[in-house]
């Protein structure tokens, strides 16, 4: 219990007639970078909200360590936000931002102006303090928001969309730096997103939220390789998902439990279960999930995961290449190329085939 | 915000509300439908309506609304679309000008029109200079015409609220819409018929109900005027017979009914806004610069207004500066010698006082109230607020004429207010409260706006840094709707210098006389009564001059949002 900064147990939110969160759980490592992902409506806002005390839930509890501070006010939970907006008070200056949190904590003289720019330091804004917040771009303000969350050493940090406002280069950059911001401090962070290359690329565990609920958490390898359902599959990355009954358990064990399935017009896929609770028996209905970039053109011969098909429209990317394939069953699959040779054209039969290891089986029931 | 604040600021605001404002109503209705066993009867509402002189001045009160409401929109209409549309010379400074009636009260005005358009005044006498009228048989402008003095007088004051509520109204629309019509073809005139004029609606409602409640219930203008034949007039002329007879308060029970309905229906029928809650326009507006012909034409139209406006300003600043104005063009030699008669006058120096005591004590009840009330509206989630949101623009449907009479009533002996109005044998409190009910929509929606425009993360931030609710409102809310309620105040403050039903009814002694009722005195002394009068309306021109231009540079563009309910 004592490495877990933050549980959240049972957590449920109603609007009117709408659920933003149902009966959420979740279990937070200290010194985590959490994301928390999902498109718009998904609840994820909320939840972070609910950590932050900005959001009273409905039923459940918020635990920081093995405090609950489900009825705790926000100003008494140390859990410092910067919001998407940013919230820089336009009234004050940058300093006067960043100084808040320590004044209202009590700190004075110098100890308030040292620690004040040491925080605009941490963020490269030295020398700003006395601007006003209607002078800096949007990337200064957005660390100006960051600086006035880190001045008052928080037990954990919440970011709420810190960079949906700010152009693709410097999202980028912001990303990486709050990873090397909040890896230096030592802080549990709680980072929500809708930009799952963001999400990707800098956390250390995501949890990926649709319809109130958490559908996974995991490593970003976790839930990229191993989607535990469709939500998860489709929300993260682009996929293909193919149907099929299975006709085989090929393996049964603690590790992995793979089977292979058949299709409607007798194609073979193979894949493991990612969902450990679950294992479908000979018969079942089940659908495979193949990114488009698992394929390969080449008709060497394994029959499994093989299929074939006819170019329809080919998409330049730069370094991709994307198709849009007519399979021989009638149905379309995306198939991309990392860095082609020679690209295929409109017209072309092309034989496709994905490694066993990028096939992930899922339930069928997941549209709820 | 915490539910048991939020809780506990209704609960204050109810309770004062109620005391001071509907059950003052509540007991102008009861004299007016309980007779005196205390049944319900309709027999002296009924009687109004058998009496013919009632019944005409109940009619001649409600024409009164009706045309000066229309007189109103055929100046304020046009004044706001050119402003809305065009870019002219001068625009700033004109449009600006324009609002320049609003710091007369319109009584005082009609004293000033008197003397220019009397049957001895300024304008006969320029006629008959140029022979164009017989110096023996000199026309009664005002003697023939008093209904329409009084409508005139009215619009010409009334006018600048309807016009701000229009070009707010008008300012508030996305450009993007009738550019979207615009692209699909629609034609200017269609474009401003389909989509501009529709959507800006419910702005022209809310002030036009503003404007006709004024004048259906205006006291001050009938009395300069000396049109008796009006309900407010008959009922002033009626308090002092109160005791015996209950007519007086069915007539007002008669003009609360009809406001209530005018306002209730221009809110809900009239004014819904089909925008709903949409966002604030992100694109900026162009105005059209017009050819510099067309231009100087509409300036000179804003001029004209203008010159037409302060006729009665003039009027008074003429009449406060002269010794004698009487059957001449102009005064026969001017003097600075009311100015300081005036003060040496000790129920005008005494007037001035009470006036800045009254109007600041309101102000102040107004500011604290109002920021708290907004606060609850806007940022508490608590069942009601709505309802209180409604409620606070309840004193705007009710005339002064109303409640200033529920007040007299109560603050008879052996009545729930007598202590109050005789405290410090002087009904200071009772004005002081009188002038803040009324007031306090102003406030109110100077307030709202205020929050409703400040991102309520601004204040999560502060709490989120660690800020107590009570620090995140001291230091993130209330500086950044400062200007706001500012301007609100000081909108609260003009007009509660400019009070004209509550003063004249309730302050009864000379020495606790309002600068209004002063002036109303004065008017009735003989020897220079009304130049010493015209002297204390310069001053508090002057005075909500600075006021009222204060406000205007506090809230920027914004100013018609004080106005728009």
């Amino acid at each position: 219990m004592s490495n877990l900064a933050i549980r959240v147990e049972h957590v449920s939110r109603y609007f009117k007639d709408t659920v933003a969160l149902d009966d959420v759980s979740l279990s937070i490592g200290k010194g985590d970078l959490f994301f928390l992902l999902g498109a718009s409506g998904c609840g994820k806002t909320t939840l972070l909200r609910s950590i932050a005390g900005l959001e009273a839930p409905d039923s459940g509890k918020v635990f920081f360590g093995n405090r609950d501070v489900t009825s705790v006010p926000t100003h008494k939970r140390e859990a410092a936000m910067v919001f998407q907006s940013y919230a820089l008070w336009p009234h004050m200056s940058v300093g006067e931002n960043v100084s808040f949190g320590l004044e209202e904590r009590g700190v004075v003289g110098d100890e308030l102006v040292d620690r004040t720019l040491e925080a605009l330091k941490g963020v490269y804004l030295e020398g700003y303090e006395d601007r006003r917040i209607d002078q800096l771009s949007g990337g200064q303000q957005q660390r100006v928001a960051l600086a006035r969350a880190l001045v008052v050493r928080p037990k954990c940090l919440l970011l709420d969309e810190p960079l949906s406002n700010l152009d693709t280069q410097l999202r980028l950059e912001m990303r990486l730096e709050i990873r090397r911001i909040v890896k230096e401090y030592g802080l549990t962070a709680v980072y929500v997103t809708h930009d799952q290359e963001e999400a990707l690329s800098v956390a250390d565990k995501i949890a990926v939220m649709a319809e109130g609920r958490v559908q996974q958490v995991g490593t970003p390898e976790e839930v990229y390789r191993k989607p535990l359902n469709k939500h998860v599959a489709q929300f993260i990355g682009a996929t293909n998902f193919l149907h099929g009954k299975v006709e085989w358990i090929v393996r049964d064990d603690d590790e992995d439990y793979v089977v292979r399935i058949r299709s409607e017009v007798g194609e073979l896929y193979q894949g493991s279960v990612s969902d450990k609770s679950w294992k479908p028996t000979i018969g079942d209905e089940v659908q495979a999930s193949i990114r488009p970039e698992a394929f390969r053109f080449d008709d060497s011969g394994d029959v499994i995961n093989q299929m074939f098909g006819e170019i329809e429209e080919k998409v330049y990317q730069g370094p991709t290449v994307q198709y849009l394939v007519r399979r021989d069953s009638g149905d379309y699959i995306h198939v991309s190329e990392m860095n082609p040779s020679f690209t295929k054209e409109p017209g072309d039969r092309v034989t496709m085939i994905a490694r066993k290891e990028d096939v992930a089986v899922l339930k069928m029931s997941d549209d709820k | 915000m915490k539910k048991i604040t939020a809780i506990l600021i209704v609960a204050v605001v109810s309770l004062l509300f109620g005391l001071f404002f509907l059950y003052p109503v509540a007991e102008v209705l009861k004299v007016a439908f309980l007779n005196e066993s205390g049944e319900f009867t309709l027999d002296y509402f009924l009687g109004i309506f058998n009496d013919p002189i009632y019944l005409e001045g109940l009619w001649n009160a409600f024409k009164l609304g009706v045309v000066s409401t229309v007189v109103t929109f055929a100046i304020a209409f046009p004044l706001a679309l050119g402003t809305h549309l065009w870019k002219f010379p001068l625009k700033k400074v004109l449009t600006i000008l324009i609002l320049a009636p609003l710091v007369l009260p319109p009584f005082v005005g009609a004293v000033g029109v008197k003397h220019i358009f009397g049957v001895e005044g300024a304008f006969n006498s320029l006629l008959i200079d140029f022979g164009l009228m017989s110096s023996t048989s000199p026309y009664d402008w005002l003697g023939e015409g008093r209904f329409w003095g009084v409508v005139i007088m009215l619009a010409l004051h009334l006018y600048p609220i309807l016009y701000m509520n229009i070009v707010s109204a008008l300012s508030h629309l996305d450009p993007a819409m009738e550019q979207a019509a615009q692209n699909l073809g629609a034609s200017p005139w269609s474009r401003f018929r389909k989509i501009t004029l529709p959507l800006c609606m419910p702005g022209v409602f809310a002030g036009a109900s503003i404007v006709f409640i004024w004048s259906f219930t205006e006291l001050g203008v009938p009395l300069v005027f000396d049109y008796s034949r009006v309900a407010p007039v008959q009922i002033f002329d009626g308090l002092k017979s109160l005791d015996s007879d209950p007519t007086p308060y069915a007539i007002v029970a008669v003009m609360l009914v009809v406001s209530v309905i005018v306002f209730l229906f221009s809110k809900l029928v009239l004014g819904r806004s089909p925008l709903g809650s949409s966002a604030r326009p992100k694109m900026k507006r162009e105005e059209r610069t017009l050819p510099p012909v067309l231009g100087w034409l509409v300036s000179l139209g804003f001029m004209l207004m203008f010159l037409v406006a302060s006729i009665p300003h003039l009027g008074v600043l003429f009449l406060s500066v002269s010794t004698d104005w009487y059957g001449t063009v102009f005064p026969e030699s001017l003097t600075g010698a009311h100015y300081g008669e005036g003060l040496g006058h000790p129920m005008v120096t005494g007037s001035i006082r009470n006036s800045l005591l009254y109007a600041s004590g309101a102000t102040l009840i107004d500011v604290i109230l109002g920021c708290a009330i907004a606060y609850v509206i806007v940022r508490s989630t608590i069942w009601g607020r709505n309802l209180l949101d409604a409620l606070m623009m309840l004193p705007l449907a009710v005339p002064g004429l109303v409640l200033a009479f529920g007040y007299f009533a109560l603050s008879q002996e052996n009545q729930l207010f007598y202590g109050l109005a005789n405290v410090f044998e002087s009904p200071v409190l009772l004005l002081i409260i009188a002038y803040a009910v009324r007031r306090l929509p102003y406030v109110v929606r100077a307030a709202v706006a205020g929050l409703e425009q400040s991102d309520v993360v601004l204040e999560e931030a502060a709490l989120s840094m660690g800020a107590p609710p009570r620090r995140a409102f001291q230091r993130i809310a209330l500086p950044l709707i400062g200007a706001n309620v500012i301007a609100g105040a000081i909108l609260a403050f003009a007009f509660a210098m400019l009070e004209v039903s509550d003063s004249l009814i309730l302050a009864q002694q000379a020495e606790h006389y309002p600068v209004t009722k002063a002036i109303y005195a004065l008017l009735s002394t003989l020897g220079s009564g009304h130049e010493i009068a015209s002297a204390l309306g310069v001053w508090a021109m002057v005075f909500l001059g600075i006021a009222i231009a204060g406000a205007f540079i506090l809230v920027g563009k914004r100013g018609g949002s004080l106005f728009r309910l």
